[in-house]
């Protein structure tokens, strides 16, 4: 096997090329001829932001000379813009992601409302969640731990959401309302780690007005707030006066999410009563 | 002692009259960190909260009289390898970037370009470093006030992909007695300036130092460097981890990113399972919770004596 | 199941402008300049109140350092309180 690292900051040049190859015992013509195909794919790598780039297989010609039979290129998100051109060749519409599947109609609507505002950032996803407790959390760090500590106590989320960069008020009750308008979802548990941009006085408005918007008691339908941090004591008063259960930051995260679980758990025994 | 900034650390923002760089700026300045320049190109002359603006790097050492020891970068995407770029050509050794979705390829220049002018990078994508008491040096906990709430001074290092997951952590560390050394917001993204085993012999050597805590999420090869680190070099530090995104794991969640740019299980390495059995081989103990961590921590600590 | 769904105006927070200056018209420019959420607008030199953007009042108060003292107030509707100079 032969392998090499490349300077980020030059073009590839051929003789690194040569000298991988080399390195797997070929010699003679097989390698002046096949170290141009390994430049130009490192060239190619590089030029247009793959994050993978692979010719496999190989063949080699009976007059001696290469071809790839079938070859596989990843390129990343984030150089999109820039690689514009390369995607209209393609045929590759500016609005395709490239999603692993296709999205949910709950993914689209979270994207518009996050498109048309430019005001924090939030996402949502529900790929692979069927649950009854909707999720209104953030940021990334936080939201991966949270729905972890959900799923952990025997909670089943509808959903991942991520709520970031100091949203709007309507982008955060837009958001609840999204997630309380899926199938099944009775409750949402409002959680984040501790905030220093958001504002929790800002996203506590957001999620009581999208529960009033549905004409739901926020009482009732926010299972916890626990989002500790910017502007927490006017998020608070906020809460309370809404009658919705609210912890600062001596509640941990996964205590917040387990008391969230037992509480749509609770309901469900009622229910079955 | 503390790693990476100090007292007498100086530092510039680039991208200052930013939204989000003059909220960063006063929240520095409030913390008592240095912020001795700002750059903005066309904005010279004007100030931000009294840090004045120039129009390069080159202006503000010459202004200055000397090279500024840091320097945060938050400009848009497109701009940044160049911003960074100036800043490190120009002698600046430090530079916490702060910027979100920077093509990798940028990345990766930038940080080879670092390596060659022996400066440290730290993120892109990441909320900068904090010396509880002493420095700031980016958005990291926040306005100064909630800063102060969430970090105080004492003997753990903290490093986290996750920005918000730093204050998270140092918080609860707080909470039960155990102060930070110094806490470092390292980047969510595929490509980091600094990973944990880079960061951990800045700690090895620092005196107050005496343990480490890290966030960490599936994808990428970072976990694996770090528990090789700790093999190879038989360090005194003891480490707790955290391992959040255990619900990736799932065979429906392949191929997604959750969180960060770079939070994505492409193959079995990225799985939290499999890192955390990494770590574990390595001695390190990874919790499930985050109210578990100061306890993890004593455990270790008291284990050392 | 398709939620129905309404929007609500002022849930959190009610802006009030003194009689006094409604008709000026150099402060309705400057109240429209200065409010970071669009809650202030001048209407054919009126100043005019956009009541879909209330609830996004970030309590800046800088509506009240534009305004002479005790002509506009922010009324906090969930405790009752009231910012004004």
């Amino acid at each position: 096997m032969g392998r090499g690292h490349l300077s980020n900051l030059v073009e590839p040049p051929d003789f690194r090329a040569k000298e991988v190859i080399s390195h797997t015992g070929l010699t003679g013509s097989e390698l002046t001829r096949a170290t141009p195909i390994l430049a130009r794919l490192a060239r190619l790598m590089r030029d247009y932001d793959m994050t993978l780039a692979e010719i496999n297989p190989l063949a080699r010609l009976a007059d001696g000379s290469f071809v790839a039979l079938d070859a596989h290129m990843e390129m990343e998100n984030e150089a999109r813009p820039r690689q514009r051109p390369l995607l209209d060749d393609l045929g590759v519409d500016p609005t395709d992601m490239r999603e692993p599947y296709e999205p949910s109609a709950f993914e689209r609507n979270v994207k518009a409302i996050d498109s048309a505002d430019h005001r924090g950032v939030i996402q949502g996803k529900d790929h692979g969640f069927s649950g009854n407790l909707g999720l209104v959390i953030g940021a990334g760090g936080g939201s991966l731990t949270l729905t972890d500590a959900v799923r952990s106590q025997g909670g089943r989320p509808a959903n991942y959401t991520e709520i970031g960069g100091n949203p709007s008020v309507s982008k955060a009750c837009g958001l609840a309302k999204e997630v309380l308008s899926k199938d099944g979802v009775e409750k949402i548990a409002v959680m984040m780690s501790i905030v220093s941009n958001t504002r929790v006085d800002i996203v506590a408005r957001g999620v009581i007005k999208a529960c009033l918007e549905l004409d739901k008691d926020p009482g009732e339908t926010i299972a916890i707030f626990r989002i500790p941090g910017a502007w927490e004591e006017e998020g608070f008063k906020i809460l309370e006066r809404y009658g919705v259960e609210y912890c600062d930051r001596s509640v941990s995260m996964w205590e917040a999410a387990g008391r969230a679980v037992a509480k749509i758990q609770e309901e469900q025994v009622a229910g079955s009563r | 002692m503390s790693v990476l900034l100090s007292e007498d650390f100086t530092f510039i923002v680039q991208g200052i009259t930013g939204r989000e760089a003059v909220n960063l700026t006063r929240e520095c300045l409030d913390y008592g960190s240095k912020v001795v320049g700002g750059v903005t190109p066309g904005r010279k002359g004007r100030e931000v909260h009294g840090v004045p603006v120039f129009d390069t790097v080159e202006q503000v050492t010459e202004a200055l009289g000397y090279v500024p020891d840091g320097s945060v970068v938050t400009v848009p995407p497109a701009f940044t390898k160049d911003a960074v770029f100036e800043a490190i050509v120009r002698g600046v050794k430090l530079v916490v970037i702060v910027t979100e979705r920077i093509p990798r390829r940028d990345v990766a220049e930038m940080v080879e370009l670092a390596d060659r002018y022996g400066a440290r990078i730290i993120g892109p994508n990441c909320l900068g470093v904090i010396v509880p008491e002493v420095c700031k040096m980016g958005g990291i906990g926040g306005p100064a006030k909630d800063a102060a709430k969430a970090y105080t001074p004492g003997a753990i290092g903290v490093m986290s992909r996750s920005g918000g997951m730093t204050t998270e952590i140092s918080s609860t560390l707080t909470a039960a007695g155990l102060g930070q050394s110094t806490a470092i917001s390292i980047g969510g993204d595929a490509i980091i300036g600094s990973t944990y085993a880079e960061l951990m012999p800045l700690f090895e050597a620092d005196e107050q130092t005496e343990g480490i805590v890290i966030y960490t999420e599936p994808g990428g090869r970072m976990e694996a460097q770090l528990s090789e680190w700790v093999k190879e070099n038989d360090s005194r530090l003891p480490i707790v981890a955290f391992m959040a995104g255990r619900f990736m794991d799932s065979e429906e969640m392949k191929g997604m990113s959750f969180g960060h740019a770079g939070t994505i299980v492409e193959g079995k390495e990225d799985t939290a399972t499999e890192k955390i059995a990494r770590l574990e081989a390595a001695g390190i103990p990874v919790v499930e919770r985050i109210d578990e961590i100061p306890d993890a921590v004593k455990d270790k600590l008291g284990a050392k004596v | 199941m398709e939620a129905r769904s309404k929007e609500l105006e002022a849930v959190f927070i009610e802006v009030e402008v003194d009689a006094s200056i409604a008709t000026d018209a150099e402060l309705a420019r400057k109240l429209a300049e200065v409010c970071p959420v669009d809650i202030f607008a001048t209407d054919d030199g009126h100043v005019a109140i956009v009541r879909s953007n209330l609830d996004e009042c970030v309590l800046c108060e800088l509506c009240l350092d534009a305004a002479p003292d005790g002509t506009v107030r922010v009324k906090k509707l969930y405790d009752g309180t009231e910012l004004v100079r």
